[in-house]
């Protein structure tokens, strides 16, 4: 009983959070991160409560306010929506204690308040839309968690950021228009905007019309290839997530583009079935965009002199091997996908904080100010290796389980060259990673010459974020029994 | 394939074509408000398909009349897109608020000019 419920308990506290914030903010300023901080703990151990629970007990649906399906919203606790819900509160508890030294001093004014806020906006969003089992529920969610990113790119402040998220504003209002098109075909076609029902109306009558069936899937893709960053829909991401405040970085590049991935998983395996997939060739076009994906987007990194830039590229590069991994069409590729979400999630936003305060020690984005910095700031500089050695799949950690889930799933589905990508993508990312750590550690020190490492909270939250990613890479097997239940019960 | 199909749909080959123009809009025009304008027609486009998706020939409103043997017009995609203004309203609010910033610090809103002096 309280397992069901737990799902939407969990986003309507987050979301009431989010609006008592600025309240909180006006009368005791000094509360907001503790508070932020508090809620985000709190979802975490929901989040853990649900995760075993319907690992036990099974996936459990809900509907809001008694309505039941199709009239009413399903809210659905899966193994995929609570793996998600557990990583979302993750990675925004940590960036949250990252941020008790940074926002302060990267934030203008006193915006503090009001950025708590957002953070616990885009989480409840992100929440809201991984859990969610109706697609115009979905769609809300969707626009909540597209305009609190803008949101979180424009407050750092400055003129830098203005066009970039005006790009990513116009770019996700597209994106989301593609959307609400692909929902308004599937409505046409089923009469349900449920998923489970609308699947079974599919099931029935979607042979019946193939065009309109394929138009609808192509329109909810496209869609969602945009706001995703799927090359080559991508060229709004690098400018947005580079010039965004370093906390922002971390949760626009590891967390908000890959719910959208999860929504792609939904509609692939839970809506359309997988007959009707395979005969619209969408699993090529999907390979073939992500393959371009990996492969543009280390090329692009490796010609930036902007560190914040190159990371963003990497994560144009991700994204693909995340596509990659749905696009193989087998409950493997899947298993590899939602391993890469969690790993890129916990890489990726190590690397953007680690980086931030480098980059705010040293002042600068630019690659070449950040010259032997590793040398007075070794344990930022270090977790910033040890994430890049991760991007590179090293072993013993947790990028490297990804990259040979997917190409141990690329090999049995047929496409045998999944394996020679995965290790040319590999050498490609040590191409643009290992110059920066070689310029971190081994060069002159430019710039800042006593010892000094970062902001104390900050330094904690990334030692959690890489202690996290090395048990994932070590004992992957605990990862990997929650993620194969999801996997096999979004493969249906 | 007949022409009548043409005829009979044409509220959603209007709605494909707002849309498409739309974000051929935001895409081409140079003027940053134009391309707000862009957005707004967009969703005109997807708003005219919704409600059309929900309207049935000689359709009365859903509402419930004592005794009245009626066909009623489906009133979800209406509620739909009511939400679906809210949000673009809100979009627009955004993107014409950041518009307001980007002449306040650059003194223009014509996209070239500004990609010349972000250099």
């Amino acid at each position: 009983m309280v397992i069901e419920f737990l799902p939407f308990a969990l986003v309507v506290f987050t979301l009431v959070g989010a609006f008592i914030m600025p309240f909180f903010a006006h009368w005791f300023p000094r509360g907001c991160i503790p508070l932020t901080l508090g809620v985000l703990g709190l979802d975490f151990f929901m989040a853990i409560t649900l995760l075993l629970g319907v690992k036990s007990r099974g996936p459990t649906g809900y509907y809001i306010g008694g309505w039941v399906a199709p009239w009413g919203i399903e809210v659905r606790g899966d193994g995929i929506a609570s793996i998600m819900v557990l990583l979302i509160s993750f990675i925004m508890f940590w960036t949250v204690v990252y941020g008790m030294g940074s926002i302060k001093k990267e934030l203008p004014g006193n915006r503090e308040g009001w950025y708590c806020a957002l953070l616990l906006l885009i989480s409840a969003g992100m929440m809201g839309l991984v859990i969610s089992g109706d697609l115009f529920n979905m769609y809300v969610m969707i626009e909540v968690v597209s305009l609190s990113s803008v949101a979180l790119v424009l407050a750092k402040g400055g003129r830098e950021v203005l066009p970039a998220a005006l790009k990513y504003l116009l770019l996700a209002t597209i994106g989301s228009g593609f959307i609400l098109f692909g929902i308004g075909f599937t409505y046409i076609l089923t009469g349900h905007l449920n998923i489970g029902f609308a699947a079974a109306e599919l099931m029935v009558s979607g042979g019946d019309y193939p065009y309109l069936s394929w138009v609808a899937l192509t329109f909810l893709v496209i869609g969602l290839a945009v706001k995703g960053g799927l090359f080559p829909l991508h060229f709004w991401l690098p400018d947005a997530h580079s010039t965004a405040a370093s906390t922002s970085s971390a949760i626009l590049s590891g967390l908000v583009v890959k719910v959208y991935a999860v929504v792609v998983m939904r509609l692939f395996f839970q809506l359309y079935s997988s007959e009707m997939l395979l005969a619209t060739d969408l699993d090529r076009i999907l390979l073939v965009m992500s393959v371009a994906a990996i492969l543009a987007g280390s090329l692009f990194a490796l010609i930036q002199k902007d560190l914040k830039r190159l990371l963003a590229y990497s994560t144009v590069a991700q994204i693909g091997y995340i596509f990659l991994g749905l696009s193989v069409f087998s409950i493997m590729g899947l298993e590899g996908a939602i391993f890469h979400i969690i790993a890129h999630a916990l890489m990726k936003s190590m690397l953007f904080l680690s980086a931030g305060t480098l980059i705010s020690r040293a002042g600068s984005r630019m690659i070449e100010s950040l010259r032997g910095i590793g040398r007075v700031m070794p344990y930022t500089a270090g977790i910033f290796a040890l994430g890049a050695f991760s991007m590179i799949g090293f072993p013993l950690l947790a990028g490297f389980i990804s990259k040979y889930l997917l190409a141990l799933a690329g090999w049995d589905s047929g496409n045998y060259l999944v394996l020679p990508l995965m290790v040319l993508s590999g050498l490609l990312n040590a191409a643009y990673y290992l110059p920066v750590i070689k310029v971190l550690f081994w060069s002159e020190v430019k710039g800042p010459q006593t010892r000094e490492e970062g902001e104390i909270s900050g330094s904690i939250a990334l030692g959690a974020l890489a202690i996290s990613l090395i048990i994932l890479g070590v004992i992957p097997e605990v990862g990997r029994d929650f993620i194969q239940f999801a996997a096999s019960w979004l493969w249906g | 394939m007949e022409l009548s199909i043409f005829g009979a749909n044409y509220p959603y080959i209007f709605s494909i074509l707002l849309f498409s123009l739309g974000w051929l809009i935001i895409f081409t025009q140079a003027n940053l408000l134009k391309k707000v304008i862009g957005i707004n027609i967009m969703e005109s486009g997807i708003f005219l398909f919704f409600l059309a998706v929900g309207d049935i020939a000689g359709g009365s409103p859903p509402i419930y009349v004592e005794g009245a043997e009626q066909v009623y017009v489906n009133p979800l995609p209406s509620a739909l897109i009511l939400t679906g203004i809210v949000v673009s309203f809100s979009i627009t609010a955004l993107a014409l608020s950041i518009i307001i910033k980007i002449y306040q610090s650059y003194r223009t809103i014509y996209m070239p000019e500004l990609l010349r002096i972000m250099e």
